[in-house]
């Protein structure tokens, strides 16, 4: 398809961008991408940095409402230029991981003493649990940097020196929907944007033909807080996180009708839009000229998106490593789309993967069952993935973030219709491990410390804001600057919090 | 593009970044002239001070928000304010003040002289503060003289200010689009081609005012107008959080409709959706209206505390009453006193003291709910004729003849006791007569009965389902929930997947006594005895007479009581509003910091002090708080409603952030125009919405072309003077009704439970639920938008991605953002492609091309294509022709037959093509 704006005279085309820049300039720095009424102030990512060394170059007030998601610079240099974060939905076991607790071990069986459990909430636990020691046989040092793992990670034990455990996580939530809004909205509760949406916002796409904020899952189901966790809240849908899917077209509405093909498609848009460029000589609305560009965007994205989506091109060694599954909704697959949507400049890719909910209830998520194949599904994909993403010089700019919502109790659960042979976990807010490794983060460091039974952080402990502030930081973004005015103030995605964990930055 | 950063903060300070033509602050002082703190002083105090001497910092112990704190003492001892004396103010020597550690603001640049010299001469007049222009009432405003242009006050306000401006109007939209143009506006559909022919012949201002009577009488302006309320309401067909399950709202989305429909009084409107249960003896529409609050999240998730997710509702409700009434943001106001606007921290607990005393409590069944059968346009005859034949196989008149269907059916099933109180953990719950089954009993549960003679009864029987059934016990107490016990029923365990009824003896005992039935766990293990195990739900209990009361139930009588339950199953409950008994009432308490966990001192009912006062006639209740809302004194609720109303017909408000009528949205462009709207809506209209409407949409103002000439892109980029009608993109309901229309595929079908039309597979899996999208069969397919299936963790994906908001929260405006992803739902979408297809089949002329191509085109826009635009889609007929031809698989599935009708297929790409021009997108 040619351009359809070729089909203007040159100076019918000059006359019309001129226009359109100018009516930019009304806007008085109003980042438009709204028909008129709904005007963002940009103001209000620059306006509170203007007096700052830091603030954004000038450059980055090069917004068009034809095109919101134009790269744009960052507040400051940035080590990262892209995010994948692995989401690992329901919350895995920190003590069956990463924090090794050999007390813990000594205590297994034994009451849990009432000075445990004052003041504190639990989503499950009542009366007086038991302790339950680490169900695992080895936990072991590995790399120079001497990082804990347990044997559930065989994979992962060759990347530990490029990664920095945050072992002294915590949060505020309890429940796994308003603790996966928290991470990823920066509160527990709904109609936030997320971390993505807030980049995408602040940082705009690299690649104009792809989403700047993508979403894949696996495991099964969605996060238990659904969309929300990758909706744009109050900001403009334009940054919503866009679900690719493994299963049927891989993003909603991308897949011509049967009775369409590429051709065709291509005279259909063409045709609208010479329409609408008589409609624009008619009203003279600039909104039409974007809308032109839109279809001509559409039109792009159909073909660019299903090639991002495929994964058979791989040559065969890259599969073996991540273990991939052609076909399925699997996380090794995901991880595998994650590494070449980031090679193809999408600015945010969101994996969540459901399962890691061992309560000890059923099966499939019991600490002495089905949480080994839970590790097992993740273990060696993302062991590849930064493996990958290093081979290719990619792991510099990529910030890789591993984590759950929330970390696990040192107390069995003690749920009364729970069958006696499995063991599981509570949901515990006072202590879990994040992992991050790429950009902008120092390689091979364990950072924070839990008590002796892994409770509660003693040492560099890290709330769920000062990660988010921490990733925003690497990203080039000041997390307290990046800011939506809305329904009267200030919103960012810290709310009223957080600090950079200035320690772990390379 | 460079940029000035002192611009930008210019741009700031004024609070509306665009509005600078005839709203800059005028910087140069007269001596003579008084000071208005609104127009000159609020903004330089705005701008400079008050981030570090607002709400919540109060450095130095100086915060400038309130006059009275203003003029205190400071931590320095001193006042910083004089009044009437600036050159002994500390507040203006440290302005200017030689050392940079004690000049303010503190590290920033000082204030320019000019600024600094109005803050002296403000403080020499007397230092007096004024309160926020939109907390002063409105007072009727002097309407400008009119010209030949104005055809109501609206044109008078506004020619004056395009004058002001230099800005002329644009000349009347021509008849064609004028008519799409209101008929979209009112009703969101289509004209119809009758009615545009009818207009054309004929395009009078007499002609036009009946075709916009004609749709304000239409029943689907409801449906249009609806759609705005239900994005305040947060409106949703499920819970919400984790679990996100189903729940039935749909009937009070149909009140919204039939309000708008009846033209229901705005203050009524609003009465009976915040405490229309308080009313006397409240109507089951009235009662059902307080489902308006009810649309809070709840979080079924295990293991959560309900009474945080209540606490959360109530706050949630507290923040919807007051973005949606007074387009005041009071959320700030939960953690620390207001940042900006006078409100304190301690007055947002006490507004909050209004709400906090519902019955409902985070429950899994949402209890209390109504059954709200006899609002459903239902034939009812034959359960009518059922209950008669019971009561007479009863031999005695059982039901009023008054009652609804439901209240008679349940006086014939149920002649069991019904419970005055319970006390379920979180507080004391009416059971109402409606049997209301209770989720979460807890251990020391109980349900009372007052004054019941007991001195025949020798036996009680409990029906319940219970998990825990073998720790389980119910003990029936008399005079007091520990007093003499009578009997103990042994629970037994039914899973919670049925609920079975056990008959216990008990002593005798004479005379009028009190009864409780307390639930209990008999055991030791202490796990049980916390909240979060349940020893069984009741859902009613008998007291057996020695003597019987009934004749025992013949066959035939089962079989009619078998049917009329059945019934009464089907019918939908909505939860709604209803207050604990005053006795029960909660406690409200200041958050400290917010923090429901960490509660400071109690306090009573109030309303912020700098709005209308509340009256001591008024009740402190809910409804005291609708009288204070819809009173004349109300600074707000009338300008946040016309303004409202406003944006939807114009394409911006007056005030352009309907969300924020504070101190830092924006400025209204017209103040008069806003001021003279509001009170005539409330004192001449009568709050009459339809009325109001109808005023908006027959001025001149709103009847001009949409065309923008380059003065006036230049001048007004955003059409905030009106010299021009504002174009604007359909929302997601009017895209999809719109084609439907234009088709024929649209059912007219009006309210009733949620539709699902066609979506993609796989957008719904959600954690923890097996609840299917199952597409609707038939017309249902087919209905208005507003009827589809709105489900919160994963909202229809189309109309998400046209800006529908998620309807968590209240949401006051939807920004209509340009996207490539909305290209791909129109051109993709199965919903989009059938319409085309059903509008080719409509328009197809045998051997006539170019009469299809006009015909899909009137039918979609109705009018005639222009030369340049039928030329364009006649080669893209021919070129898709000659690719069916040789494609004719494709053929087929374009246009949806067995057989490859190439003319069809072909002329459906052609309405596809028409169906996504930016003039179909858009109302011009």
């Amino acid at each position: 398809m040619t351009n359809p704006s070729s089909k203007m005279s040159p100076s019918e085309l000059a006359f019309w961008q001129a226009e359109h820049l100018k009516a930019q300039t009304r806007r008085q720095f109003i980042w438009n991408v709204s028909s008129g009424i709904g005007s963002l102030a940009l103001a209000s990512v620059l306006g509170t940095s203007c007096s700052d060394k830091d603030s954004i170059a000038n450059d980055a007030l090069k917004f068009t409402s034809a095109n919101p998601l134009l790269a744009k610079a960052a507040q400051y240099a940035p080590k990262a230029k892209r995010v994948i974060y692995l989401h690992m939905a329901g919350a895995p076991s920190q003590l069956e991981l990463f924090d090794y607790k050999p007390e813990l071990a000594k205590l297994n069986g034994q009451d849990c003493p009432a000075s445990l459990l004052e003041g504190k909430r639990f989503a499950f636990l009542r009366g007086v649990p038991k302790m339950l020691g680490p169900q695992v046989t080895n936990f072991k040092q590995y790399g120079q940097s001497g990082a804990w793992l347990s044997e559930h990670l065989p994979h992962f034990k060759e990347v530990v020196d490029e990664v920095t455990f945050l072992k002294a996580m915590h949060t505020d939530e309890f429940n796994h929907a308003p603790a996966q809004l928290l991470v990823h909205t920066g509160t527990g509760r709904f109609g936030r944007p997320s971390m993505g949406s807030w980049v995408t916002y602040g940082l705009g796409s690299e690649n104009e033909n792809l989403p700047g904020f993508m979403v894949l899952c696996s495991g099964g189901k969605t996060p238990d807080a659904g969309k929300s966790v990758w909706g744009s809240g109050f900001l403009p849908t334009v940054y919503q996180g866009v679900q690719c899917r493994s299963a049927g077209e891989p993003v909603l509405y991308i897949q011509d009708p049967n009775g369409h093909d590429r051709e065709l498609k291509g005279d259909i848009i063409e045709s609208i839009n010479e329409l609408n460029r008589e409609e624009l000589g008619q009203y003279q609305d600039p909104e039409i000229l974007t809308r032109i560009q839109q279809y001509e965007m559409a039109y792009k994205m159909q073909v660019s998106v299903p090639e991002a989506m495929d994964i058979k091109g791989e040559p065969e060694y890259i599969h073996e490593m991540y273990g991939t599954e052609p076909g399925k909704s699997a996380f090794s697959n995901n991880c595998l789309l994650a590494r070449r949507l980031v090679e193809m400049g999408v600015r945010f890719v969101q994996l969540f993967h459901w399962g890691w909910d061992s309560h000890g209830a059923v099966k499939d998520e019991a600490l002495n069952a089905g949480f080994a194949d839970q590790c097992k599904t993740v273990d060696k994909a993302m062991t590849a993935l930064i493996k990958d993403l290093k081979q290719r010089g990619l792991l510099d700019e990529t910030l890789v973030v591993w984590g759950g919502e929330f970390g696990r109790t040192p107390m069995r659960e003690n749920r009364v219709n729970s069958p006696a042979e499995l063991v599981g976990r509570d949901h515990n807010l006072g202590a879990f491990t994040v992992w991050m490794a790429g950009g902008g983060i120092k390689p091979g460091l364990s950072y924070g410390e839990t008590d002796p039974i892994g409770m509660e952080g003693i040492k560099n402990r890290v709330h769920v804001h000062d990660l988010q502030a921490t990733i925003l930081h690497t990203l080039g973004l000041n997390h307290e600057k990046l800011t939506y005015h809305f329904q009267g103030r200030d919103f960012r995605l810290t709310d009223v919090h957080g600090k950079v964990v200035k320690d772990i930055l390379a | 593009m460079r940029m000035n950063f002192k611009t930008i903060l210019l741009g700031l300070s004024v609070g509306v970044v665009a509005a600078s033509v005839g709203y800059i602050t005028s910087c140069s002082v007269s001596k003579s002239n008084k000071l208005s703190f609104n127009n000159d002083v609020r903004p330089i105090l705005n701008k400079n001070c008050m981030s570090c001497h607002g709400g919540v910092k109060k450095a130095g112990g100086l915060s400038i928000l309130f006059r009275e704190e203003a003029l205190g003492v400071t931590e320095s001892g001193k006042p910083s304010i004089i009044p009437g004396d600036s050159k002994n103010s500390e507040f203006i020597k440290r302005l200017t003040h030689h050392d940079p550690e004690m000049r303010m603001p503190y590290k920033k640049e000082p204030l320019k002289p000019e600024e600094i010299e109005i803050l002296k001469k403000w403080i020499d007049q007397g230092a007096e503060w004024e309160d926020h222009w939109s907390l002063v009432v409105p007072k009727l405003p002097y309407v400008p003289k009119g010209t030949s242009w104005c055809k109501n006050e609206i044109d008078n306000f506004a020619f004056a200010k395009m004058k002001e401006v230099g800005l002329e109007p644009n000349p009347e939209a021509d008849p064609t689009t004028l008519i799409r143009r209101v008929s979209l506006d009112l009703v969101g559909l289509p004209p119809t081609q009758e009615d545009i022919d009818t207009f054309i012949k004929n395009p009078t201002d007499a002609q036009y005012a009946k075709y916009v009577d004609k749709l304000l009488a239409s029943p689907h302006f409801g449906e249009r107008w609806a759609v705005m309320w239900l994005d305040l309401a947060r409106y949703a067909d499920s819970k919400g959080f984790e679990k996100d399950v189903p729940r039935t709202m749909w009937p009070y989305r149909d009140y919204v409709i039939n309000a708008f429909n009846k033209d229901k009084p705005y203050d009524v409107f609003t009465t009976e959706q915040l405490a229309g249960d308080l009313l006397p003896n409240p109507s089951k529409e009235q009662l059902l209206a307080t489902a308006f609050h009810r649309n809070t999240l709840t979080n079924d998730e295990g293991g959560t505390d309900d009474e945080e997710f209540r606490t959360y509702a109530v706050l949630d409700r507290l923040n919807t009453t007051f973005d949606t009434w007074q387009g005041i943001t009071i959320g700030c106001v939960q953690c620390h006193s207001h940042p900006y606007d006078p409100i304190r921290h301690e007055e947002y607990y006490k507004l909050m003291s209004f709400l906090n005393n519902t019955a409902d409590a985070d429950r899994q069944d949402d209890s209390p709910k109504i059954y709200v059968g006899s609002m459903v346009n239902n034939d009812y005859s034959k359960y009518e004729s059922i209950i008669n034949q019971i009561e007479k196989m009863r031999g005695k008149k059982i039901v009023d003849d008054n009652d609804d269907i439901k209240t008679k059916a349940s006086k014939i099933l149920y002649p069991k006791l019904e419970a005055e109180l319970s006390d379920i953990a979180a507080g004391v719950t009416d059971i109402r007569p409606d049997k209301i089954i209770v989720n979460y009993v807890e251990h020391g549960s109980y349900f009372k009965y007052s004054n019941i003679d007991l001195s025949d009864v020798y036996a009680f029987s409990v029906n319940y389902e219970s998990m825990n059934g073998n720790h389980s016990i119910v003990e029936m107490h008399i005079d007091a929930i520990d007093g003499p016990i009578l009997g103990v029923c042994k629970v037994e365990n039914t899973q919670f997947k049925y609920f079975t009824t056990t008959k216990t003896d008990i002593k005798s005992t004479k005379g009028k006594h009190d009864v409780y039935f307390v639930f209990k766990f008999n055991t030791d293990d202490p796990r049980f005895k916390n909240n979060i195990y349940s020893p069984g739900n009741p859902d009613w209990f008998e007291l057996h007479h020695r003597t019987q009361k009934f004749a025992k139930q013949s066959k035939e009588e089962k079989k009619l009581v078998l049917a009329l339950n059945k019934f009464v199953e089907m019918q939908p409950q909505v939860p709604i509003f209803q207050d604990l008994p005053q006795s029960s009432k909660r406690k409200t308490h200041v958050f400290i910091r917010g923090n429901f966990m960490s509660k400071g001192d109690e306090v009573q009912t109030g309303v912020p002090g700098t709005f209308n006062t509340f009256k001591t006639e008024w009740p402190t209740n809910r409804l005291g708080l609708a009288k204070w809302l819809t009173s004349e004194e109300n600074p707000l609720t009338a300008r946040v409603a016309v303004n409202r109303f406003w944006e939807q017909i114009f394409g911006m408000g007056i005030v352009e952030t309907l969300e924020d009528f504070g101190t830092q949205g924006a400025k209204p462009s017209h103040p008069e125009l806003l001021d003279w709207l509001a009170i005539t809506y409330r004192n001449n209209l009568k709050w009459s919405t339809k009325k109001l409407l109808k005023m908006y949409v027959t001025s001149a103002t709103y009847r001009q072309s949409s065309s923008f000439s380059k003065e006036k892109l230049e001048k007004d980029p955003k059409n905030m003077y009106l010299s021009r009608a504002s174009r604007i993109r359909l929302n997601s309901e009017q895209l999809r009704d719109q084609s439907l229309a234009v088709s024929g595929l649209l059912s007219r079908k009006m309210g009733g439970p949620c539709v699902m039309p066609y979506q993609p597979d796989g957008v719904w899996q959600t954690v923890y639920s097996d609840f299917k999208w199952e597409t609707s069969k038939g017309e249902d397919r087919y209905r208005r938008g507003i009827y589809t299936f709105w489900r919160r963790s994963s909202p229809y994906p189309s109309m998400l991605t046209f800006d529908n908001p998620e309807r968590n929260v209240c949401s006051n405006r939807r920004l209509k953002t340009n996207t490539p992803l909305q290209a791909l739902v129109m051109l993709n979408d199965t919903v989009y492609i059938e319409a085309a297809q059903k509008l080719a089949q409509k328009a197809i002329s045998k051997d006539n091309i170019e009469l299809s191509i006009r015909t899909c085109y009137k039918k979609a826009l109705g009018k005639e294509p222009s030369k340049k635009s039928l030329d364009a889609l006649l080669a893209l007929y021919l070129k898709t022709e000659k690719f069916y031809f040789n494609n004719p698989d494709k053929a087929k599935a374009m246009c949806g037959k067995n057989i490859a009708d190439i003319p069809h297929a072909t002329l459906t790409v052609v309405a596809q093509t028409i169906m996504n021009t930016d003039e179909f997108v858009v109302r011009n």
